[in-house]
């Protein structure tokens, strides 16, 4: 019985996810997911206000929102869908939705859990992702001995 | 990673440039304000292109540097600022603010989409004819961003998958294509085409009206349209049987808007007078000052607060187009245009036309990476020199650098619609790349055409 954690910073590309998942997963192994919820975009806002002279602060809020709002909507429909596939599957589902600010716990829990491998789903869309958190975890992964499968949208890296 | 290696690269050039430039002797046939000119031109050109400080910060600079190196006085270099394309553009961001914060834009957005039927195909056509007609009336970026949350909200109800779904990527592309297109329209779509016009005005004292530009702009985005209509009909793959689910929610979005509010009525007829104005008595009332007095009203009849229209507006975006006529007027006023045209332009063995049009097809690549606004100021001032040395017609080239750098489809830095759709995280930069570049290519053959048969047509010849 084998302990994976995935970790979601992206929502794109799941299908290629789920697909590495069933491959890797055999029955009774635990898998915990973590969904990251995104609350905010620098790099979009940014982006908008500074380099090519977008409208103001309000209209970036509010499309920085829907962004946001979306995100975490898929968020929560990933959860169910990873739901349905354990029981279909038969691994045991350890799922929660975390804050941007509770990385921390993950570290922590990542460090605690003794897992056999950690598959995260990074986002290549720096105006879909808070590309600081996700340098955070890459840094802090550096130093950590575990197998990582590392996906960007989808794609595994080579 | 490759274009921020390209962007680190130009910068250092640029600086170097700039130095060289000031220190050098001056270049035979070039006044020494002339070749200061040429330096501020330089450092602020490759910092607009490599965004190292924020569009606006780079304009302020270039105004400073000017008086400060002595290239023109600072009185006169401050009064540059006050051109009659800034105000438009002030007053038609006001009006534009009224568009959407009162919910008028968006409410016109969810009218037309909601007819568009329940196939797939016929709602991409209503995203692309809503884009491109709310973009004649405000400008792209604003409509983009109302038209977003519309977009995102059809995305989730039809259960479609980010990365995963063809439809999915196509609803953005559309979506951000179809204002991009609407943009080059009007002046009110892009305020770069008042931009190219202002810097028309002060080199060669033309101007053209607000009808006389959509007279000669039409064709374009009309024929680009078309065309993208039809590669969306034949050549895209349509992944979705059935768009009624989503139909239904907006037109049950729609309704529940209600009445028209009294603020959205207040803000048909100013809208109303003010087009008027502009297509029928610019002679005697000038379009900026209509464009100003429209923002007047929009706040004296409590549209919007003002307090409102703060938040809508990037001020910033002010500072950026004022810089961008303060830069490229000085090289006009130094003589810096007309050394150009006698030192490059007329030693060119170049057919005339075959100019125009790779002047048109490189202002088209240069706005993929750098800010359309950017494109134009740095593009035109050369533009200019080149229609001294072949008797060129400078409204053709004015319509040609403004038109062509309008047409942004490739990049998300290339102009804020994209920016907002590649936000949706629905598609890939492939994605726009394979569709975009076919786009592009059909673009500027449309644009040789309009070029090479209509503008003549219409009594816009290729010379003086």
């Amino acid at each position: 019985m084998k302990k994976y954690m995935l970790i979601l910073f992206s929502y794109g590309g799941l299908k290629k996810i789920n697909q590495h998942l069933e491959k890797k997963l055999q029955p009774k192994d635990k898998l915990l997911v973590r969904a990251l919820m995104l609350e905010e975009v620098p790099k979009l806002f940014e982006h908008l206000i500074s380099d090519v002279g977008f409208l103001g602060e309000q209209v970036v809020s509010d499309v920085e929102d829907s962004v946001v709002d979306i995100y975490q909507e898929n968020a929560k429909d990933y959860l169910e869908e990873i739901a349905e596939m354990a029981a279909a599957k038969d691994f045991e589902l350890d799922k929660k939705l975390i804050e941007e600010q509770e990385l921390e716990k993950v570290k922590k829990e990542l460090k605690a859990s003794k897992l056999d491998g950690i598959f995260i789903n990074f986002s290549d869309n720096e105006f879909v992702s808070n590309q600081g958190k996700e340098d955070e975890l890459k840094n802090w992964l550096k130093k950590i001995k575990l197998p990582q499968d590392i996906f960007y949208d989808g794609e595994k890296k080579k | 990673m490759i274009f921020k290696y390209f962007k680190e690269i130009i910068k250092y050039i640029g600086i170097i440039l700039f130095i060289i430039l000031l220190l050098m002797p001056t270049m035979s046939g070039l006044e020494p304000a002339g070749q200061r000119a040429l330096a501020v031109f330089v450092l602020v050109l490759t910092l607009w292109v490599t965004h190292v400080l924020p569009l606006s910060v780079t304009s302020l600079l270039g105004i400073a540097l000017l008086p400060l190196l002595n290239v023109m006085s600072l009185e006169y270099t401050f009064s540059l600022f006050g051109s009659k394309a800034i105000f438009f553009i002030l007053g038609a961001l006001i009006l534009a603010s009224g568009l959407y914060q009162t919910g008028l834009g968006s409410r016109l957005a969810f009218k037309i989409i909601s007819f568009s039927g329940s196939s797939p195909l016929k709602l991409l056509y209503g995203i692309l004819f809503t884009a491109a007609f709310l973009s004649l009336i405000m400008p792209e970026h604003a409509v983009a961003a109302l038209l977003f949350p519309i977009v995102l909200e059809i995305a989730v109800s039809l259960d479609l998958k980010r990365l995963e779904s063809n439809y999915g990527k196509l609803l953005f592309l559309t979506m951000a294509w179809g204002t991009v297109i609407g943009g080059i329209t009007t002046y009110l779509g892009g305020a770069r085409n008042l931009l190219a016009v202002g810097l028309l005005e002060k080199h060669y004292g033309i101007s053209i009206g607000f009808f006389e530009w959509i007279k000669y702009s039409w064709p374009l985005p009309f024929l680009l349209l078309i065309v993208f209509a039809v590669i969306i009909s034949k050549f895209a793959e349509i992944d979705i049987q059935d768009t009624s689910r989503s139909l239904n929610k907006l037109k049950a979005k729609s309704e529940a808007r209600g009445d028209l509010s009294k603020a959205e009525k207040k803000l048909i007829l100013i809208l109303g007078a003010v087009v008027g104005s502009w297509l029928f008595l610019s002679n005697i009332i000038n379009i900026a000052v209509t464009a100003l007095l429209g923002g007047v009203l929009v706040v004296a009849f409590k549209v919007v607060g003002w307090q409102e229209v703060e938040a809508y507006v990037n001020w910033g975006v002010i500072l950026m187009y004022g810089g961008a006529v303060v830069v490229a007027s000085s090289l006009v006023e130094t003589g810096v245009t007309d050394w150009m045209a006698d030192r490059f332009f007329s030693q060119l063995e170049l057919a005339p036309f075959l100019f125009i049009v790779l002047l048109a097809i490189f202002t088209s690549i240069l706005t993929e990476g750098v800010s359309n606004v950017a494109s134009v100021a740095v593009i035109l001032p050369v533009a200019f020199s080149a229609a001294e040395a072949y008797s060129l017609n400078p409204v053709l080239l004015t319509l040609s650098v403004a038109l062509s750098g309008g047409l942004a489809f490739l990049l998300p830095m290339g102009t804020p619609p994209n920016a907002i759709a590649f936000s949706s995280g629905y598609y890939q930069i492939k994605d726009a790349l394979k569709w975009g570049m076919l786009l592009k290519v059909i673009g500027w053959l449309i644009y040789i055409l309009v070029a090479r048969f209509y503008w003549p047509l219409i009594g816009l010849e290729i010379f003086i």
